[in-house]
């Protein structure tokens, strides 16, 4: 094949310069600023031993605090599935007046500090906030309750639903819609069998970037949970707790906890939606 | 000025994108890489221009062997494929890019600049777009764009990869008899890549054809097209019926070397005609031989069908053809 | 279907963005005005925006960086660096703090040294700093890196063949060419960096006129019952807020894409 080798190889391997400069400031950075300090925190959980570890964790305040944040934020991200498609779909359908406006909303939780979102939930649904009295009056209480943790990450994670599914509805058209009326299927059957199966991947996506948001949330839940151990104490709030009084390994302990439920469900998550896209090219 | 390679291999993972390929371009000509893609003609170009760099081998321009240089420092125009124009800058600016970039005093004068600009604007047909941007322009004046910034620089050689791949059918033969013109005003040595044989075979000097990362053959049009060397060659370069097939051997026409008689002739094949289909002028004739199964295609001029019609008898026999080894 | 999703934005969105601005105004823009100019306001003001100064630049030169490198080059671990750099994304900002404490703070590995040297980290505008810094460390980059890849590497190469060195290459083709994705990656990036809360209080310590961020200051003046100047500075986070997007918004129609 080759009937000669090139004496000495070339010692660039790319044409377009950079790539080590880039890399290699890419790659320290990254150690600098995230992969040294998220192993300073393994460590120290791992200065534990196992036993100690599972000690630290294995209790019911912890367990009750780890239950909180993955209910609360599995609830509200559940929520902002219906909540998010009904406002995506009138954002890419309807050219009402205004939908910019609305369109640029969208993303004021985003752009919003998560401490301006606490106190301002917080207030509105307090016992005698705009909603809240008519809210208590009525029988509900939301306020320093696992309902109003739940509003809070409503708050936070409507954005993530909104706008992965905005780019896919946009795709969709009408036409696979007109297709299946075409064919005798009904308003519902169509929904049911054509748009939400092709949104389905999108749905997914934006489920698990709210859910991985909101799972570790705190600006916008502490002023509104109330911060009642074993009712409305969230995981991260126990790891603050126990900074202040200075159980650092504990902490490290209960974040590694929940380091590794959120990596997991996103990972668990990713693949479904890699399983879901793969059928919806096929 | 002249383009020598000389053993170049190149490997992407696993799969062999060039394997010892070697390959003289004399000066001044316009020579054609064709293949299918995957062959190694883009890799080729893209070699010679300095975008890739070989596992083995050398190149020379004009006898000095450039394998070490930069593509900046060698010397040649490259034109891709989709013009890879400037979409921030207008079309003056896309053209003035490679004066404005040189460095100290090899920079010419901004009154200098402009003047050879607005001259390689004329030469390509848009001085009056030069204050346009590329958005604003059709498929065929962006690749006349991408022509005159390459040609800019003053390069010993001019690569264009696929230079009418993206236009439309129209505008692809205006362009392609346009830049064999611009050759003979020119006569910068060229080399393009096409994967169309037309192309190849109306513009070009000299026609490579390369087969999964070799020269399958080389030649001028005429000899590549009247003695292809391989079966490959043959049937890339257009519609090949089968007569016959013996001993590793197979016997090939073209389409247009076929001709049909309505009554027997000496050493004629009987068939039926199984389709007939007129493209303007010319009339494509399907037809079966009772000695062999699937379907032979006729080439002839409208006028010359003389009342045939699908069912019909007729007696095939062949003009020029040819003789290969099978197996490519 | 329009209407229920006015009600929706409306409940959601416009809703909390009132109670900003009315509660903000309660006592009249006297008392607004003068929430707005208490010394502890302005110093928290100026750290944060000094915090934001400093983590925006850094973030955006390593987005770039990485963008550059994972986008027009394919090197062994190219798939592995990207998930590494989505990773700050999936990690509970308090979490992010913490390991800043764990890494520099008294009993930290490096606190003994840092003390030794007379240098302060944990309760210290560094610390800020640097926890915002990973908060917001993929701001810049995501936005970066899918664009860069969709433009592929034609436009450099064309430049490199017309004898441009491989900075004006960059300064020249690359960054026009992504010049709105930075931007929207930068703004982003800002907007968060602005507002952090989480991260950043496990490490600032929240002394008064050294330490606060303005979000920081909000929960301080809240807890006090200090209601009306509390959402007074919110109304300051949330005008910056309405900027973003509005600026975000701009961007959008500028490139024809929500998304650049």
């Amino acid at each position: 094949m080759t009937s000669r080798l090139f004496p000495g190889r070339p010692a660039r391997r790319h044409i377009l310069p950079g790539l080590n400069l880039t890399l290699g400031y890419a790659v320290l950075y990254l150690s600098v600023i995230v992969l040294i300090p998220l192993a300073a925190l393994v460590l120290k959980a791992a200065g534990l031993g196992a036993e100690g570890f599972w000690a630290a964790i294995n209790t019911p305040r912890v367990w009750s605090a780890l239950r909180v944040s993955f209910l609360t934020a599995l609830a509200a991200s559940l929520v902002n599935l219906p909540t998010g498609l009904v406002i995506a779909w009138t954002l890419t359908r309807y050219r009402v007046p205004g939908r910019r406006v609305v369109d640029a909303l969208i993303d004021l939780p985003f752009a919003l500090p998560t401490a301006v979102a606490g106190i301002t939930l917080t207030t509105l649904l307090s016992p005698n906030g705009w909603l809240g009295a008519p809210l208590l009056e009525a029988g509900l209480r939301v306020a320093y309750t696992p309902l109003g943790i739940v509003v809070a990450l409503i708050f936070i994670g409507l954005p993530f639903v909104v706008r992965s599914l905005q780019p896919v509805l946009e795709d969709l058209g009408h036409e696979p819609e007109e297709a299946a009326l075409s064919l005798g299927a009904t308003p519902s059957q169509t929904f049911a069998r054509v748009i939400l199966p092709a949104l389905s991947p999108a749905l997914l996506s934006g489920f698990t970037l709210a859910l991985a948001r909101t799972i570790g949330e705190y600006g916008s839940v502490v002023f509104i949970s109330g911060n009642l151990p074993f009712k409305t104490e969230i995981a991260p709030l126990l790891i603050v707790g126990k900074l202040e009084q200075y159980d650092y390994a504990g902490a490290a302990a209960v974040a590694v906890a929940m380091l590794v439920i959120s990596v997991t469900l996103l990972l668990a998550a990713n693949g479904a939606q890699a399983r879901l896209s793969r059928r919806g090219q096929a | 000025m002249s383009i020598q390679v000389q053993h170049l291999s190149k490997q992407f993972g696993t799969f062999a994108a060039l394997q010892d390929v070697t390959l003289n371009v004399p000066d001044g000509q316009l020579v054609a890489l064709l293949g299918p893609s995957g062959s190694g003609k883009t890799t080729l170009l893209r070699v010679i221009a300095g975008l890739e760099i070989p596992d083995t081998g050398r190149v020379l321009l004009g006898g000095q062997d450039i394998t070490q240089v930069g593509p900046g420092g060698r010397g040649i125009g490259f034109v891709f494929q989709h013009y890879a124009l400037f979409k921030h800058l207008s079309v003056f600016e896309n053209v003035a890019f490679g004066l404005k970039v040189k460095r100290g005093g090899q920079r010419p004068a901004p009154p200098v600049i402009r003047d050879k600009v607005m001259r390689l604007l004329e030469l390509v047909q848009l001085d009056w777009a030069a204050a346009r941007y590329p958005a604003q322009l059709s498929g065929g004046q962006r690749q006349r764009v991408a022509l005159a910034r390459a040609l800019a620089v003053e390069p010993q050689v001019l690569l264009l990869d696929e230079p009418f791949g993206a236009l439309d059918a129209s505008v692809r033969q205006e362009l392609r008899d346009w830049l064999r013109r611009l050759h003979d005003e020119i006569h910068l040595t060229s080399i393009f890549v096409t994967h169309d044989q037309a192309e190849a075979l109306e513009i070009a000097d000299r026609i490579v054809v390369f087969n999964a990362g070799q020269i399958e053959q080389e030649g001028t049009p005429e000899e590549v097209y009247d003695h292809p060397a391989t079966l490959f060659t043959y049937r890339f370069l257009g519609k090949a019926n089968v007569l016959d097939r013996a001993g590793g051997q197979v016997t090939l026409a073209r389409p247009h070397d076929l001709h049909l008689h309505l009554q027997p002739v000496p050493g004629a094949w009987a068939s039926v005609i199984t389709r007939i289909h007129v493209v303007g002028p010319e009339a494509r004739v399907d037809v079966t031989r009772s000695d062999q199964s699937g379907a032979l295609e006729v080439y002839l001029p409208k006028t010359q069908l003389g009342g045939a019609s699908v069912g019909q008898i007729v007696y095939l026999t062949a003009g020029r053809q040819v003789t290969l080894p099978e197996g490519e | 279907m329009v209407t229920l999703t006015l009600v929706l934005v409306g409940l959601l969105l416009v809703l909390p963005l009132l109670v900003v601005l009315i509660t903000a105004l309660r006592s009249g823009v006297g008392p607004y005005l003068q929430a707005l100019q208490t010394p502890d306001t302005l110093s928290a003001l100026r750290l944060s925006l000094l915090t934001v100064l400093i983590v925006v630049p850094l973030n955006m030169v390593f987005g770039v960086s990485a963008a550059w490198a994972t986008a027009k080059f394919d090197f062994p671990g190219r798939s592995l660096l990207l998930t590494l750099i989505d990773l700050p994304l999936a990690v509970s900002p308090v979490i992010s703090g913490l390991v800043y404490v764990l890494l520099f703070g008294r009993q930290g590995w490096l606190g003994p040294w840092l003390e030794a040297n007379d240098l302060k980290i944990i309760f210290a505008p560094a610390g800020i700093v640097l926890a915002t810094t990973f908060v917001t460390f993929a701001y810049v980059a995501r936005e970066l890196i899918p664009v860069m890849q969709t433009q592929g590497k034609d436009d450099e190469e064309a430049a490199l063949t017309l004898g441009a060195s491989g900075w004006q290459t960059f300064s020249r083709v690359t960054l026009p060419n992504i010049r709105w994705a930075l931007l929207y990656g930068v703004i982003m990036c800002n907007a968060r960096a602005l507002g952090e809360f989480g991260a950043v209080s496990v490490v600032s310590g929240k002394i008064r006129g050294l330490t606060n961020t303005l979000p920081l200051h909000v929960e301080i003046l809240y807890n006090e019952y200090q209601t009306v100047a509390a959402f007074a500075v919110a109304s300051l986070l949330a005008l910056f807020a309405l900027l973003t997007l509005g600026l975000k918004a701009l961007i959008e129609s500028r490139t024809g894409h929500p998304h650049p």
